[in-house]
């Protein structure tokens, strides 16, 4: 009987702490807005060269003249000014260990992803981070997105929007592949 | 380490919680004494403001910590004691990781995972081990407030002779002359084990002095 008031007393304080934490996870959660690594990574894709250490307003100035919000839309969507066809948005999810925030743009006319990047991740160091680097990004490049996108369980095929995972970080890999297809739905509305 | 009898009376308790406090600061201090939380003391002691977060981050979690094994001390089995003073440590730990990456991301990527692994900082685990699963509130509180600011006092410190010797600049703002050739060594782990032996050493043979002072005034 004894044991079973101990463990029951942690099970509860588990319990309580998961409520806490989960509360502050929420509550604490960044205000939905445009980041400058976004801005960093959209100015990028629109070729334009700007100063990594440039003032957070010069930054948003800068972009504003690249991109404008999709009328209508207040998800944050924005379109290229000069190439209207590209779509670009932020988007955020669940990873293994944390949140991955991506930014993904989108060729409107082609139905191909124009370009993805890994804005913040908090995965396991040397596997599951391995999806911030270029060479796991640019399998997203140019891939057929118009039927979405998933993790390809052979030989991948970019027609069909399959990307191959990296070995040892399938989870990670199968989270940033699940929050693309989010983004290109937000895209595709 | 002996435990003292627990006084009841309040003028008691008041001494004990001192105590409790100047030990922490003192003869008992965490790294200068006890040398423990030392990856962090080396890790983020590369500039001031790092370590004021860093000894912030700390401060904070140790008082939650200890008030909260304090106030439980008597339903905590000792079989689960660990796995509890875990669940504890972490939650006020995760609460201000989130609202150090909302109000700073840039010093939330420059301290690394070294926020997060307070959750196992030995000197945390062990004040509460030694006094908040023993003692009442108000000493568990003194108690955790003396290590507090014995482990901030020092890494704030440390910071600063790190980021003066290594960059020339304290808290971002150059000190000394623009021809001061930057001491980079200081800067990197090496130097900073260097710093932090040299300042034990003074510490202790500052003590030692002191202690052998009294000792021949009576």
């Amino acid at each position: 009987m004894k044991a079973f008031r101990e463990i029951g007393f942690v099970l509860v304080l588990a319990a309580v702490c998961t409520l806490v934490m989960s509360g502050g996870e929420v509550m604490l959660r960044p205000p939905p807005g445009v980041s400058a690594e976004f801005m960093m990574r959209a100015l990028a894709l629109a070729g334009v060269s700007v100063d990594m250490a440039s003032a957070s307003d010069r930054l948003a100035a800068t972009f504003q003249a690249s991109f404008a919000p999709v009328p209508s839309r207040t998800d944050g969507v924005y379109r290229a000014r000069r190439r209207p066809w590209l779509l670009l948005c932020e988007q955020e999810g669940n990873g293994m260990w944390g949140r991955i925030r991506l930014f993904v743009a989108y060729d409107a006319e082609a139905g191909r992803l124009e370009d993805l990047g890994v804005i913040a991740q908090s995965e396991t160091p040397g596997l599951g981070t391995r999806i911030a680097e270029p060479e796991f990004e640019n399998r997203f490049d140019g891939l057929a997105a118009s039927a979405g996108l998933r993790l390809a369980t052979g030989t991948p095929r970019p027609d069909t929007g399959e990307v191959q995972a990296i070995t040892g970080a399938t989870i990670s890999c199968a989270a940033v592949v699940k929050i693309a297809d989010e983004a290109l739905k937000r895209l595709r509305k | 380490m002996t435990m003292q009898t627990q006084s009841s009376s309040g003028p008691g308790r008041r001494g004990e919680a001192w105590e409790a406090f100047r030990a922490g600061i003192g003869e008992r201090h965490p790294v200068f004494v006890a040398v423990l939380g030392i990856c962090s003391t080396l890790a983020v002691t590369t500039a001031v403001r790092y370590a004021a977060v860093m000894a912030a981050i700390m401060t904070a979690t140790l008082l939650v910590s200890a008030l909260t094994v304090s106030l439980l001390r008597k339903r905590i089995p000792p079989a689960y004691r660990i796995i509890t003073y875990l669940l504890v440590i972490s939650t006020p730990v995760i609460l201000l990781q989130k609202l150090l990456q909302l109000w700073s991301p840039e010093i939330a990527a420059s301290l690394g995972p070294y926020v997060g692994l307070v959750i196992t900082n030995c000197i945390i685990m062990g004040r509460i081990e030694a006094c908040a699963a023993l003692r009442p509130p108000a000493i568990a509180l003194a108690d955790a407030f003396g290590a507090a600011l014995g482990y901030g006092t020092l890494i704030i410190s440390l910071a600063a002779v790190r980021e003066l010797l290594g960059t020339g600049h304290l808290f971002g703002m150059a000190c000394l002359p623009e021809d001061y050739p930057s001491c980079g060594f200081v800067q990197r782990p090496a130097g900073a084990f260097l710093v932090l032996a040299l300042t034990i050493a003074c510490f202790r043979w500052l003590r030692g002095a002191l202690s052998s002072e009294k000792g021949g005034r009576s």
